[in-house]
C-alpha cells in the first residue's frame, strides 16, 4: 500500500473530524441553545457519534472511549436527565478543545494528550452531577484499555490554504503571458536591430509586462484573503467564557461574517476584536441585577464592505460611557484644566479612552487584562492603517467603529542584507546614506557622533545592535545611515551590502517579539527571515542616553 | 472472467474517509470493473437511474436520505445485492431490526482499526468474504 494513500486517509480523517468538532462548537456557542431545542441536541449527539466512528475507523481507540463518555453526557442532556447550563456547556467546549488537539497532533503525541486531558472529561462528568468516584471508574477504564499499536504515520505539519480554481487559472495564464514576453525579449537580442528600434521595442514590452505584473500582484493579494468567518468562532468562545466568568447573561450575534480580509489583517484583528468584546462584556454591559427589565445584554459584531476596506462595528446595549468618570480621570492625570474639559464635546471626551493608561474602572479587572487597554487596540488598528472611533449614548449603549483598509500595502524597505539576522528599514524613514568619508563627524566628542538639526546624534554600529555581520566585509567602505521620523533621529553605521525591496510584514510572534528591535517579520524569496526594525525602540536608546 | 469485468459496485456513505477505505478494499479484490460512490441515499437512487450496478455497500446514518429509506426504494425499483455497512448494524440497535425486515443481503460492521500499510488486507477480509459468497 502506498504512502500517498495513507496520507490521504489521515488528511481526510483530520478534515472530517475537525468539521464535526467545529459544528459542535458552533452549536454550543449559539446563544439560544438549550436542552429544549431537541433538533439541535440531536445534531450535537450525531456529531459526537460520527466522531466516535471516525476515531474507531483510524484505530484511535483510547480517544474513541473518551468520546464515548462525552457522548453519554450529551445523551443524558437529550433525554432531559440533566439540564444544559453554562457550566456544562463550558465543560463540553473544553472537551472539544481536547479532541481537536488530539485530531491535529502527530500520531506520537496523541495518546499522551489523551492521558493529560482525562481530567477535563472527568470534570464534565462531575459537572452533570455524577459523583467523583463514578467518574473516576469510567476514566480508569480508558486508561486500562488496550491502545492497539501506535502506528507509524507521517505527520503533516504543513498548514494549508484553500484557493479557488479560478484564481489559480488566472495566475497560471498571467504567468504564461509574462514568460512568453520574456521569450520575445530573448529573441530580440538576437535580431540585428539598430539601437533606436531596439529601445522602442523594449519599451513596448516593458509596458506589456508592467500591466501583467500589476494583475499578477492583484491576484496574489486576492489569494491572501481569508474570510473573517475564521476568527468568529474564537471570538464567540471568548465572549461565552468572559460572560460566564462574570456571571452576565449576554446575547452575542455576528453579522456580515462572509466578508474577507488579508491574512495579516485577520491576525491583528483577532486580538483587537477580542479586547473590544471583552471590554464590552466587562465594562459595557451592566451586571444582571443592574439591567433589570433590559434583560439579556446584547452585543453585536458586524462586518461590512466599504469602498476602500472593511467597516467593523462592535455595539452593546449597556450603560454607555460615563462622561463624568472620564472627566475625573482627566483631572487626575492633570492633562487638561477644568475649563478646557468643560468646553469639550462628548465625542472629544470619549476619544480619551484610547489614551494609554486610561481605564475608568478603578479596579483593574482580570478579564480585560491588566494594563492592556483600548490604547493597545488603537495601536494595533493603526498598524494596519486603520482607524477606531467610539460613539456612546448614556443608558443606551456604546458603539465602536473600526475602519480597516483592504490590503496592507507593501512597504518599500532598505534591507541590511549582510547581517546574520537581516533587518529592514522603511525607506521613508531614511533621510540619507553616506559613506564615512562624506560625513562630518562631531569634533572633540568621546563617542563618534554627527550633528543633525542642531542635535548631537551618536552613531551606533549595526552589528552591535542587531548581531554580527555574515563575514568580515572591511573592504567595503563603511556607510552612515541617518534615520529620521518626525523630530527623532538615529544614526547607524554599517559596512555590508544594502538592497532595496518591497515587503509585507506580519506581526512578530511571541518568540520574536522578545527581540528588542523587531516590529514585524517577513520571509523573502530565498526563505530568509527579515525583521522590520522597530524605530521607536531605536529612538529610545538615544532618549535614555540623553 | 468476462463476467467479473462487467461487475459494478456502488459505495454509499456520507463520510469521504469511509468511501476512501471501502474503495481501497474493493479495489484490492480485483473483482469489480467500476466503483461508483454516492454521499447519501438520494444521490445513490439518482445514480441508479442511469447506471446499473451489481452490488451496493450502504451506510445507514446519512443526511438527506438515510440507508433505511434508500433500501426501501432500492428494493422496489432495482434488482441489486445490498450489503449494509454500518456501526448501527450491530445486533440490538433498533435499526438492525428494520434492516433485517428490509432484507439486506448482508450486514457488516464498518471496517476499523489501525491505519497501516496492510490496511486493506487486515480490515477488509470479512467484507471481501461476504462479497465473494454473494457472487460465487
Amino acid at each position: 500500500m502506498d504512502r500517498d494513500f495513507l496520507d490521504a486517509i489521515w488528511l481526510q480523517f483530520e478534515t472530517e473530524a475537525m468539521e464535526h468538532c467545529t459544528s459542535s462548537e458552533d452549536l454550543l456557542l449559539e446563544t439560544e441553545f438549550n436542552e429544549y431545542e431537541a433538533a439541535k441536541i440531536d445534531s450535537l449527539f450525531r456529531a459526537f457519534h460520527s466522531l466516535k466512528g471516525l476515531f474507531g475507523t483510524v484505530g484511535l481507540n483510547k480517544t474513541l472511549e473518551l468520546t464515548h463518555l462525552i457522548e453519554d453526557v450529551i445523551d443524558k442532556i437529550r433525554s432531559l436527565e440533566v439540564p444544559l447550563n453554562n457550566k456544562i456547556r463550558g465543560a463540553l467546549l473544553k472537551c472539544i478543545d481536547v479532541l481537536k488537539n488530539i485530531i491535529t497532533s502527530s500520531s506520537q503525541e496523541r495518546e499522551e494528550i489523551v492521558d493529560e486531558n482525562l481530567d477535563v472529561v472527568k470534570q464534565l462528568i462531575v459537572s452533570i452531577g455524577i459523583t467523583d468516584s463514578y467518574a473516576d471508574d469510567n476514566i480508569k477504564n480508558i486508561e486500562l484499555k488496550d491502545l492497539g499499536d501506535p502506528t507509524s504515520v507521517s505527520d503533516k505539519s504543513d498548514r494549508f490554504a484553500t484557493v479557488d480554481i479560478e484564481s489559480l487559472d488566472l495566475l497560471f495564464n498571467k504567468v504564461g503571458l509574462v514568460s512568453s514576453q520574456v521569450n520575445v525579449l530573448k529573441r530580440m537580442t538576437k535580431l540585428n536591430l539598430d539601437s533606436a528600434q531596439f529601445i522602442e521595442n523594449v519599451d513596448k514590452l516593458i509596458d506589456i509586462l508592467q500591466t501583467e505584473v500589476t494583475i499578477l500582484n492583484q491576484s496574489i493579494t486576492d489569494l491572501r484573503l481569508v474570510s473573517v468567518n475564521s476568527l468568529i468562532r474564537r471570538l464567540k468562545r471568548d465572549v461565552f467564557e468572559t460572560s460566564t466568568n462574570l456571571d452576565k447573561s449576554i446575547e452575542f450575534s455576528v453579522t456580515g461574517d462572509n466578508e474577507r480580509a488579508d491574512r495579516t489583517i485577520i491576525n491583528v484583528l483577532s486580538s483587537a476584536l477580542m479586547h473590544l468584546l471583552r471590554n464590552s462584556v466587562d465594562h459595557g454591559i451592566e451586571k444582571n441585577e443592574e439591567r433589570g427589565q433590559k434583560g439579556k445584554g446584547k452585543i453585536l459584531l458586524d462586518f461590512s464592505k466599504e469602498k476602500d476596506g472593511l467597516l467593523i462595528t462592535v455595539s452593546d446595549d449597556g450603560k454607555g460611557l460615563d462622561r463624568k468618570k472620564i472627566e475625573e480621570k482627566l483631572r487626575q492625570l492633570g492633562l487638561l484644566s477644568d475649563g478646557d474639559i468643560k468646553k469639550l464635546s462628548d465625542p472629544q471626551v470619549y476619544d480619551f479612552i484610547f489614551q494609554p493608561g486610561f481605564s475608568t474602572k478603578s479596579d483593574v479587572s482580570e478579564t480585560s487584562g491588566r494594563g492592556v487597554g483600548l490604547d493597545v487596540v488603537k495601536k494595533n488598528i493603526s498598524s494596519l492603517g486603520g482607524t477606531i472611533n467610539v460613539i456612546s449614548d448614556a443608558g443606551k449603549g456604546t458603539k465602536f467603529f473600526l475602519k480597516i483598509p483592504n490590503i496592507v500595502s507593501t512597504e518599500d524597505c532598505l534591507v541590511l542584507s549582510d547581517l546574520k539576522t537581516i533587518y529592514a528599514f522603511p525607506t521613508r524613514s531614511i533621510l540619507w546614506i553616506r559613506s564615512v568619508a562624506q560625513v562630518d563627524f562631531q569634533k572633540h566628542s568621546a563617542i563618534r557622533s554627527i550633528v543633525h538639526e542642531k542635535t548631537i546624534i551618536p552613531v551606533h554600529n549595526a552589528d552591535d545592535l542587531f548581531g554580527n555581520l555574515t563575514e568580515n566585509l572591511d573592504e567595503l567602505d563603511e556607510k552612515i545611515i541617518l534615520i529620521n521620523v518626525d523630530e527623532k533621529a538615529f544614526a547607524l553605521s554599517y559596512n555590508g551590502k544594502l538592497t532595496y525591496s518591497e515587503h509585507v510584514f506580519d506581526e512578530p510572534d511571541l518568540l520574536v517579539s522578545k527581540l528588542p528591535f523587531v516590529s514585524g517579520t517577513t520571509v523573502d524569496q530565498d526563505r530568509n527571515i527579515i525583521f522590520r526594525a522597530n524605530l521607536e525602540k531605536l529612538f529610545e536608546i538615544n532618549e535614555r542616553a540623553a | 472472467m468476462d463476467k467479473i469485468k462487467d461487475r459494478k459496485v456502488l459505495i454509499v456513505d456520507d463520510s469521504k474517509l469511509m468511501r476512501l477505505l471501502l474503495n481501497n478494499i474493493i479495489d484490492s479484490m480485483k473483482y469489480f470493473s467500476e466503483i461508483y460512490e454516492a454521499e447519501n441515499g438520494r444521490e445513490a437512487l439518482d445514480l441508479l437511474e442511469i447506471k446499473k450496478v451489481d452490488l451496493i455497500l450502504l451506510d445507514i446514518e446519512m443526511p438527506v436520505m438515510d440507508g433505511v429509506e434508500a433500501l426501501k426504494e432500492i428494493r422496489l425499483k432495482h434488482d441489486v445485492k445490498v450489503i449494509i455497512v454500518s456501526s448501527l448494524a450491530q445486533l440490538g440497535s433498533s435499526y438492525s431490526v428494520k434492516v433485517k425486515q428490509l432484507s439486506a443481503d448482508g450486514v457488516i460492521d464498518k471496517p476499523s482499526g489501525a491505519v497501516d500499510p496492510s490496511l486493506a488486507a487486515k480490515r477488509g477480509s470479512e467484507l471481501k468474504d461476504m462479497i465473494k459468497a454473494l457472487f460465487d
